[in-house]
């Protein structure tokens, strides 16, 4: 009887497709829509950059640097301060961040996972919520005797809401079936907590630290440009300042090119911690 | 008193809400005999999943008891509590999603530490070679055909050898040839090594076909209104599914069920009428 069990089962199996590594068939044409997807990227910046110039040389426009204008601005910076500036701005974003998905992650898990801890806690922090964290600018700097600390602390708060709102929404939207099945299968209070609850919310938590790191240089941006102490924020309110056109482009140019590299790093942390989600 | 098996006597839960109470189950009583496969059908919305809820303690009941192998595990007052001698196979699957395949089967014995992690990814790998699922042991859930998901998860259950294996509709929402060849599957399993299952659906060919008995719940308060014992020798082919027997049961089932399905339907008009 369990000979031919055995001999079944492998039959049904034969018939059901065959697992194994899973390489593309034509590695070939994955290759060229690869490289046809980056030329039409390519083109579009390139298309970008005509118009930007095109504009730049009509007369009767409003005046805007040409794109070689605001290269050779750049190029005449002074590196060493350039570069001073690029680090203390993403120091301080790098520092509010890390402060706020230290505090926010665990209260955020508090507030998703016991019912106590929410009626408790989460009425007071939704009245913070509809407060443009700029706003709160003019406290900040009567609040910090020190240019950083009212700094850090802008982009700490900026981070703060959007780290909370995703953990608690990560925490609390776990399909219960995976509870269920976790305390089926025998899993105690804790190990159901750190096995099942925190991985199960990771990839929400993850979508709340994306958006974090972008609120967090909008708000170092804005303290720079009122504290005016270093940063890339301050340089580019410097260039308005002195009306160097050219400047101002090159301020910002960079300040998209730090926020794009830093959520390119939390995503690349996200992609090695949530590997199940490619 | 200790007879092997899951038995539900007089089993009855009322849920109360804003609305007032709901009676979801009344007076229902069923026998799952040690090593047997029994299979509970009915109109949705009968209870069907209350009543395995219930089984596996993630529901309280406010009437009646329920043993298994001679043990109460579950009596009115008494707070729910699952545990790995009724593992659970789910309706939309339970495997965990941030956990390779093998870390999933091993997931059970690990955790309630009654094999060290060498020894139960051992066990695991053997398992799963033995259902023909190796080279699957470091994929994702989410990287798997939902065939292969779903006998992963029945592997997981069977692993730390429950004393009953509760299904809750495990293949509902998959296409019709997915779902032979899990029924192919779970019917080859059982042949192997009969396991105590309770087994839930909608789907009253699968029943006949799966079951040693077919037990017909009633709409709300769902109760057993009448079992059918399937007398289809084992093993089970789909050869089978066009014999005399097998029709003539399905037209007996067909019946009851579909007068509480009517029965439902009435109630659910008059409820709107009101």
């Amino acid at each position: 009887m369990a000979k031919v069990a055995d001999r079944v089962l492998n039959e049904a199996e034969a018939s059901s497709p065959t697992p194994g590594p899973r390489t593309p068939p034509v590695p070939v044409s994955r290759l060229s829509l690869g490289l046809r997807a980056a030329s039409y990227q390519l083109i579009s910046i390139a298309l970008f950059l005509l118009v930007w110039w095109a504009i730049s040389t009509i007369p009767w426009a409003i005046r805007i640097p040409s794109p070689i204008e605001v290269v050779s601005a750049a190029a005449r910076l002074d590196p060493q301060t350039f570069l001073d500036d690029m680090i203390l701005s993403t120091w301080r974003v790098g520092l509010g961040f890390v402060i706020a998905a230290a505090v926010g992650i665990p209260l955020g898990i508090a507030i998703g996972y016991s019912p106590l801890v929410r009626d408790l806690i989460f009425p007071s922090v939704e009245l913070f919520r509809p407060i443009p964290p700029i706003a709160w600018i003019p406290l900040a700097i009567l609040f910090f005797p020190l240019v950083e600390g009212m700094i850090v602390f802008l982009t700490f708060y900026g981070a703060f809401f959007p780290i909370v709102y995703n953990t608690v929404a990560g925490v609390s939207g776990i399909r219960a079936t995976y509870i269920r099945a976790g305390k089926s299968l025998g899993a105690s209070e804790w190990t159901l907590f750190w096995q099942i609850v925190l991985p199960a919310a990771l990839p929400v938590i993850f979508t709340g630290l994306h958006i974090a790191i972008s609120v967090a240089w909008l708000m170092v941006v804005a303290g720079e440009m009122i504290a005016n102490r270093g940063g890339v924020g301050a340089m580019t309110w410097q260039a308005y300042q002195t009306t160097q056109y050219p400047r101002i482009f090159v301020g910002m140019a960079v300040i998209g090119i730090l926020g794009y590299l830093s959520s390119l790093v939390v995503r690349l942390v996200a992609r090695i911690i949530v590997r199940w989600e490619q | 008193m200790s007879s092997a098996g899951l038995s539900i006597r007089h089993v009855g839960k009322i849920y109360m809400s804003r609305q007032g109470w709901t009676q979801a189950l009344d007076d229902c009583s069923l026998e799952v005999p040690g090593r047997g496969f029994s299979v509970v059908v009915g109109p949705s919305g009968c209870g069907k999943t209350t009543l395995l809820n219930i089984v596996a303690g993630f529901d309280d009941l406010t009437q009646g008891e329920v043993r298994l192998d001679g043990n109460r595990i579950a009596a009115p007052g008494a707070s729910p509590r699952p545990g790995p001698d009724r593992v659970v196979v789910f309706q939309h699957g339970g495997l965990f999603p941030w956990m390779t395949v093998l870390d999933n089967v091993c997931y059970g014995p690990v955790i309630q530490k009654k094999m060290t992690a060498a020894h139960a990814r051992e066990a695991a790998r053997r398992m799963l070679a033995s259902v023909g699922l190796s080279g699957i042991e470091t994929t994702y859930p989410g990287d798997l055909s939902s065939s292969m998901r779903r006998r992963a998860e029945i592997i997981r259950a069977l692993i730390g050898g429950p004393k009953v294996l509760l299904m809750d509709e495990p293949f509902r929402a998959l296409d019709a040839l997915t779902k032979s060849v899990l029924h192919e599957f779970l019917l080859r399993l059982y042949d192997r090594e009969p396991y105590t299952i309770f087994f839930i659906t909608h789907d009253l060919m699968e029943a006949i076909y799966l079951g040693d008995s077919v037990s017909v719940m009633t709409t709300r308060p769902g109760r057993i209104k009448q079992v059918l014992g399937v007398p289809l020798p084992r093993p089970r082919s789909h050869k089978m599914l066009g014999s005399g027997t097998f029709l003539k049961l399905k037209e007996q089932v067909t019946e009851a069920v579909h007068e509480e399905a009517v029965k439902a339907f009435m109630a659910g008009e008059r409820e709107l009428a009101r």
